[in-house]
């Protein structure tokens, strides 16, 4: 597949994240769902909208001057970044798990639903996964 | 690893970006080789050792030869 019609596949993927925050945020609106997971939620889509737009742009720029936005060493970095994310997540969500377990009473708190749990643990993984690529493709470990 | 890289960068008058374009690989895919902070797979260390008309036994040396 060429750069551009890539590019063109990202900024269709883009748009699709968009549009469902967009229905995601009205409809929780709508049906009157927490508010303050409403806004958590619209933050950490918004977020991720903003550096997908700064990504696009970077690599538009990159397509007009000639050079794959792609190639060995960043394909190594997303990979290890991948790798190191998943363990990152594995170990934060245990002792998560583990000082709740111990330390908090479970009755005295509103914890969030199962699905909220979900769309929360995934986004802290996608937090992990950008910080831990910024790092290595900084020079912060040789992928 | 050490690299003579930038010297024949040098010797041919080309930029990291003239390198990078000729191999098709990002720009710092070449700066961090060039840093030893990286390590090019064969294949790309033939391309690079091609453009730069030498053998991979002259760019590349490693610190435990």
């Amino acid at each position: 597949m060429d750069e551009k019609r890539m590019f063109s596949k990202f900024v269709g993927i883009l748009a699709a994240v968009i549009v469902l925050g967009v229905v995601f945020v009205v409809g929780s609106v709508i049906a009157e769902a927490d508010l303050g997971y409403t806004i958590v939620s619209a933050v950490i889509l918004v977020s991720i909208a903003l550096v997908a737009i700064v990504v696009a742009r970077e690599r538009q720029k990159e397509i007009k001057s000639g050079f794959p936005h792609d190639d060995e060493r960043s394909s190594a970095l997303k990979m290890r970044a991948g790798y190191l994310a998943f363990f990152v997540s594995m170990y934060f969500c245990l002792a998560l798990g583990l000082i709740i377990g111990a330390f908090v009473d479970d009755s005295t708190i509103d914890f969030p639903s199962i699905g909220e749990t979900m769309f929360l643990l995934v986004a802290a993984m996608g937090i992990f996964y950008g910080v831990i690529w910024s790092a290595l493709s900084r020079g912060k470990g040789t992928p | 690893m050490k690299t003579r890289i930038k010297e024949l960068r040098a010797r041919y008058n080309m930029t990291q970006d003239d390198l990078a374009r000729k191999i098709g690989v990002r720009r710092e895919t070449i700066l961090f080789i060039e840093n030893g902070k990286y390590v090019p797979s064969l294949k790309l260390a033939h391309d690079i050792a091609k453009t730069l008309k030498t053998t991979m036994d002259e760019l590349f040396t490693f610190d435990n030869e």
